[in-house]
């Protein structure tokens, strides 16, 4: 299909125009967008750290002669300790979550070894957005735990 | 004579088009940095979840330090109202702390400030007049030779200005 000159001209200031117009939308959708994740995601991480300051006293809560960090450790060998390290864990928790949160123990492979959550899994949506894992010991660091508390389920936020 | 006018009258109009389009495109720009300079945005929550983090991070505030601070134990004997009004020197906070201890006697430890701001807890609501931030942590109260599991619930109020 052959354009004459004055054809090439006008299709090229029209495809230039659309072009124009296709970069603006673009811009203006970023620009509207970009900032407010930005803000949403600092407000995120700050509520993280605070979990994790959660996750970090529990495992240094003593418990007989040790801490709950040496409660897991000595459950990975000996699991006829699980009875009392769920029990425990339950009533940590439980008390400052209500039911809304899980605590997963898994190891380097991904295995999940424990879990504690009254939810069931299709439910706890956070877990694959904001995952908080923390390993158990520098001398364990195959063992790891996370924790999802309670504001990352919509469903949970009571205030 | 005829040809030349209406060659310039052609080339005149052709100019205006393209200069519109060059001022179209000028304020749309202005526009859109216009509206992100001058958007608000709502940072309440996250300057409460600062205070917040003050409090739990902060040897200043209520966090045992011995050689170094330890985030998330708490010094028994910083657990005061006085130490609370020191460490977040501010009138714009209410700050309302439950600490509800752990262990064979559950103590409960309430510290306040500016309860006159936590009176309007019923704006929270409203979240163009008050923010407002309920959270809670477990911590581990550091006593003289022990250390206790604890319970420590937030509440963070501010007016929205």
């Amino acid at each position: 299909m052959k354009f004459n000159k004055k054809g090439e001209e006008g299709l090229m200031i029209f495809a230039s125009l659309m072009l124009l117009l296709l970069i603006l939308v673009v811009f203006g959708i970023l620009t509207i967008i970009a900032p407010k994740e930005k803000l949403e995601l600092k407000a995120q991480t700050v509520q993280v750290e605070n979990s994790k300051i959660t996750l970090l006293n529990y495992l240094r809560t003593p418990y007989e002669t040790g801490t709950f960090q040496d409660l897991i450790i000595r459950w990975y060998y000996d699991r006829s300790l699980e009875p009392a390290l769920v029990e425990k864990t339950k009533e940590i928790f439980s008390q400052l979550y209500g039911e809304c949160y899980s605590l997963i123990i898994y190891d380097s492979k991904n295995k999940e070894l424990l879990r504690f959550s009254s939810k069931k899994k299709k439910d706890l949506w956070a877990e694959q957005k904001i995952p908080l894992p923390v390993t158990i010991s520098p001398t364990h660091n195959h063992l790891i735990i996370r924790l999802n508390p309670t504001y990352f389920y919509e469903k949970c936020n009571d205030f | 004579m005829k040809k030349a006018q209406f060659d310039l009258g052609k080339e005149w109009i052709l100019w205006m088009f393209r200069i519109s389009i060059v001022i179209l495109v000028l304020i749309f720009l202005y526009f859109m940095v216009f509206f992100n300079i001058s958007k608000k945005e709502d940072t309440g929550q996250l300057t409460l979840q600062m205070v917040q983090q003050k409090l739990l991070y902060s040897q200043e505030c209520f966090v045992y330090s011995e050689e170094n601070p330890s985030p998330g134990i708490l010094d028994e004997n910083k657990l005061t109202e006085e130490n609370l009004k020191a460490c977040i020197s501010s009138q714009d906070y209410g700050i309302g702390i439950n600490i509800l201890k752990q262990g064979a006697q559950q103590e409960i430890i309430n510290l306040e400030m500016n309860s006159d701001i936590l009176k309007d807890k019923a704006l929270c609501r409203y979240k163009k007049t008050m923010d407002c931030l309920k959270d809670g942590s477990y911590v581990l109260i550091r006593e003289k030779d022990k250390i206790v599991p604890a319970y420590m619930n937030i509440l963070l109020m501010r007016y929205n200005k």
